[in-house]
């Protein structure tokens, strides 16, 4: 018998309510009588202490128990577990997820336990359809429903672990709805590691492989500030009852430190160690002794610099505007337009073509000779905002902002005005095919911009709408199966994978997710970048095993079916409370009888 | 009017009447027979002629055979006081109906046939002493002051049953049948002395035990405190088979002391408990038992 909802016994922790109530009511028992002479000098009962306590024990205490025990048995959803000689449908999820890879000590990873088990499924019903699934974040069907056991052995033989995290029962059973719906599947078995705690009651579950787990489940670095060598920021786990002594390493692949410790059983600690010698950029973490699991005893972090923009700069210097670009990214002025991101127009009046490389401009109190002309200057008395919604203005509040005088300009008509002094436009926009102007009017000397917080926040948007800058975070350290931007490093050559292998990308997608951890190296016109890339620290966690879950284990040699009992603990209760009742309200006759 | 006393009942009741053992005095005509010769069909005796005599009465056969004027006596046919003496003490208040619906019951009943014969009746209820009643009346507007009391009064009160009778005597001159309704559960002593009196008087006393079946057989288990529903004294009991077998020995003594008592003193006792209808006991132990015919 199985319990499909065995947290419905905490319920009987009411009995001691109704034990309670008991012994209150039995401690004021008395009985009124006609004549008390005929009592007194009574003697007690003589009998035998099981005697007396067996008198003691009210039949409608114990009824009320047992009524109680049935309905709580009746909630805990028993069933009944029914061999059945064969089945309408069967589905095999194997679990693909990383921590499949973990090998025994035999030699036999947990996949390949599984996969022994799916092959015995499958000689056990010769003739049922039978769909093979992989399940993972990026779940995938290895063979549609069927009947050929030879192509089924060989989809289940082919297949492999991904280094991908644990996929989930929406995900599943999706999954099972492109092929045919988990309706037509009368068993479903989940061979896993461990159980899901959101898969359906029905799916059975079974376990190969579970086996205590030392890992690492986070990692990065940061540089010191006050520079020289940098910090190292460790997670460690513990999945194990014993205390461990572990050996924590961090490599920059020049120079490495370590630190031994003592964990405690069941625990995941932070370790922030030192690493003041560390002159490298790509980090790797690992914990000693490596057990099966070696994926996550390892984890690997890029310390890589964000990628310069490089700036061509026309016009006056002028250090207020190039310090609010730096505070943006790293800039690099080049004088050829070809080479440039981007191109800065300071107190000038530009070539009709200035020609950079995006077509992307920045004009500060200056103009461009074929689009836009600035006037006479005129004094500004007040700011309008006539586009609070603009991007350029996110986090800007422009009431800070107080200019003296500014020019008038003529805009082409498609350009956008942001903020205005009446006729005079003092911040817009205006892009074509071949370019994209930002318009910054006022000479920045005559306003208190340098001086306000909005104005770096404001170049920020301003640069952000020009030039893609490039994502740091997810190059320092992303998770197997996390999308990663491509974008933003200039023209991609080339892609590979830890082991230096290709990774082809389709044309024009400009986001990969690998697929396998270690350092991957991103190749551009710009350079090489490396990108971290660690099994998901999801693998490492501690899981329930299931018991602890409302799962149901498996019993592959047999099919099974379950027998729904509680409507038979339902009537059992419904009858022992019409048993109570009646005894009840007989004794309260007798009460009354005698009173 | 009780809600247990309805005129089917009394309608069953129709061909019982009392059985009277000795011949009483009473002073108005009713159906038994008086010590006073009198004016009936029943013949009694002859005695001497007395000047005085009313002619009628005299024997002509005789005084032809005899030459004796003598005169033929009659049996005088006199109504019989009923005194119902009904306990309304609390240990009356046990059970479910209570011994006091019961002995309400059987004090109505007995009403309803002394009146019916034609005798006065009176009801004295009493616990510790006498509570106001009815004296003895003839008529069947008596049955409804009767019914109306016995529905009026709430057992509460110790019972004495010899103060009882002390102060029924004092109230009664003329003796009568005199049925002492109680659970008599007693010693002998709390009524003995009552009985000799009412006895001495010359009372015709019949006595009427009203159990609960929880006064002969309880159930009861475990460690229980008895409460004495009239003192409210208390004891505390650890209650097993053995507990409930002594008690049931004690309670068949005392009933036994009390029928023996009763015997002794040619008292009439009728034991009874509320389970047996009140109808069944009427007809079958009372009348079986010479009260009723």
């Amino acid at each position: 018998m199985t319990l499909l909802n065995p947290a419905a016994f905490y319920l009987l922790l009411a009995s001691l309510l109704i034990l309670v109530l008991h012994f209150l009511r039995a401690r004021e028992r008395q009985r009124e009588v006609s004549a008390l002479f005929l009592w007194e000098g009574l003697p007690g009962d003589p009998q035998s202490r099981a005697a007396r306590i067996r008198q003691q024990i009210d039949p409608l205490l114990l009824l009320q128990l047992a009524i109680l025990l049935a309905l709580v048995t009746a909630l805990a959803q028993p069933v009944w577990r029914v061999r059945t000689a064969s089945l309408s449908g069967l589905a095999i999820v194997l679990d693909g997820s990383a921590s499949m890879r973990t090998v025994a000590e035999d030699g036999t990873s947990r996949y390949e336990q599984a996969v022994e088990e799916a092959r015995t499924l499958l000689e056990q019903y010769p003739s049922t359809t039978t769909a093979v699934v992989q399940l993972s974040s990026r779940p995938a069907i290895l063979a549609r429903p069927g009947h050929d056991r030879d192509d089924l052995q060989n989809a289940v033989l082919r297949s492999g672990p991904t280094w991908y995290a644990d996929g989930t029962a929406a995900a599943l059973l999706s999954l099972l709805g492109s092929v045919g719906g988990t309706s037509q599947f009368e068993r479903v078995v989940l061979l896993s590691d461990h159980a899901f705690p959101d898969m359906p009651a029905a799916f059975e579950t079974v376990l190969v492989g579970q086996a205590d787990n030392l890992a690492l489940t986070g990692f990065s670095v940061r540089e010191n500030p006050e520079g020289g060598g940098v910090t190292a920021l460790v997670a460690a786990l513990n999945d194990s009852d014993e205390y461990r002594d572990v050996t924590i390493r961090i490599d920059d692949r020049e120079n490495q430190t370590t630190l031994s410790v003592l964990m405690a059983p069941n625990v995941e600690e932070r370790f922030v160690i030192p690493f003041p010698n560390s002159r490298g950029t790509l980090f790797t973490a690992s914990i000693e002794p490596a057990d099966g699991f070696t994926a996550d005893n390892r984890r690997f972090f890029s310390l890589d610099r964000p990628i310069d923009v490089r700036v061509r700069w026309l016009g006056s210097e002028n250090r207020y505007l190039m310090a609010a670009l730096r505070s943006v990214a790293p800039i690099t002025v080049v004088d050829s337009p070809d080479d440039a991101d981007l191109t800065v127009v300071h107190g000038a009046r530009a070539p009709a073509s200035p020609a950079s490389q995006a077509g992307m401009v920045l004009l500060v109190h200056a103009g461009i000779e074929d689009l836009l002309t600035q006037g006479e200057t005129l004094p500004v008395e007040r700011i309008e905002v006539l586009n609070a919604e603009h991007p350029v203005l996110v986090d800007v509040d422009p009431a800070n902002f107080r200019i003296r005088e500014a020019p008038t300009a003529a805009l082409p008509p498609s350009a956008e005005v942001v903020l205005a002094a009446g006729d005079v436009p003092l911040l817009a926009t205006y892009a074509d095919a071949s370019r994209t102007v930002f318009y910054l009017a006022p000479d920045i000397l005559e306003t208190n911009l340098p001086i306000t917080i909005d104005f770096p926040l404001l170049i920020r948007n301003i640069v952000a709408g020009l030039v893609r800058l490039p994502p740091e975070l997810s190059y320092r350290s992303a998770d197997v199966g996390e999308p990663i931007s491509l974008a933003g490093r200039g023209s991609v050559t080339g892609l590979y994978d830890a082991a230096e292998n290709p990774i082809s990308l389709p044309e024009g997608l400009s986001t990969f997710r690998p697929e396998s951890p270690g350092f991957h190296t991103l190749v551009t016109d710009r350079g090489a970048f490396a990108i971290a890339v660690n099994v998901p620290a999801s693998e490492s966690s501690f899981r329930p095993p299931v018991g602890e879950i409302d799962a149901v284990e498996a019993d592959v040699q047999s099919a099974v079916r379950f027998l729904p009992l509680w409507p038979a603990a339902a009537a059992l209760a419904i009858l022992l409370l019409l048993g109570e009742a009646y005894l009840h309200s007989g004794r309260r006759r007798l009460m009354r009888r005698t009173r | 009017m009780p809600t247990f006393i309805d005129e089917a009942f009394l309608q069953r009741l129709s061909n019982l009447r009392f059985i009277v053992k000795g011949r009483r005095k009473g002073h108005l005509a009713g159906l038994h027979a008086s010590p006073r010769a009198g004016v009936s069909l029943e013949f009694a005796d002859y005695r001497a002629y007395a000047p005085g005599d009313d002619f009628r009465y005299i024997d002509w056969n005789v005084f032809g055979r005899l030459d004796r004027l003598l005169v033929k006596t009659y049996v005088h046919e006199a109504d019989l006081p009923i005194y119902l003496l009904t306990d309304f003490s609390a240990s009356m208040r046990i059970g479910v109906p209570s011994k006091a619906h019961y002995a309400s019951h059987l004090a109505a009943a007995m009403a309803y046939l002394g009146l019916r014969g034609l005798d006065r009746v009176g009801l004295f209820p009493f616990n510790d002493q006498l509570i106001p009643g009815l004296p003895a009346r003839h008529g069947m507007s008596q049955m409804g002051k009767v019914l109306r009391l016995l529905r009026d009064i709430e057992p509460s009160g110790r019972t004495s049953i010899n103060q009882a009778i002390l102060e029924f005597l004092s109230q009664t001159r003329e003796s009568g049948l005199t049925i002492v309704i109680s659970d008599f559960l007693a010693s002998g002593a709390a009524f003995a002395d009552g009985f000799s009196r009412l006895l001495h008087r010359g009372d015709e006393v019949v006595v009427l035990q009203v159990l609960d079946p929880e006064d002969v057989k309880p159930h009861a288990a475990g460690t229980t405190r008895i409460v004495d529903v009239e003192s409210a004294e208390r004891v505390t009991l650890t209650i097993g088979q053995r507990t409930l077998d002594e008690y049931a020995d004690r309670v068949r003594r005392n009933r036994e002391q009390l029928r023996a008592f009763s015997f002794e003193r040619g008292i009439p006792y009728f034991q009874t408990t509320t389970d047996v209808p009140v109808e069944r006991f009427l007809h079958e132990d009372l009348r079986n038992g010479g009260l009723l015919k």
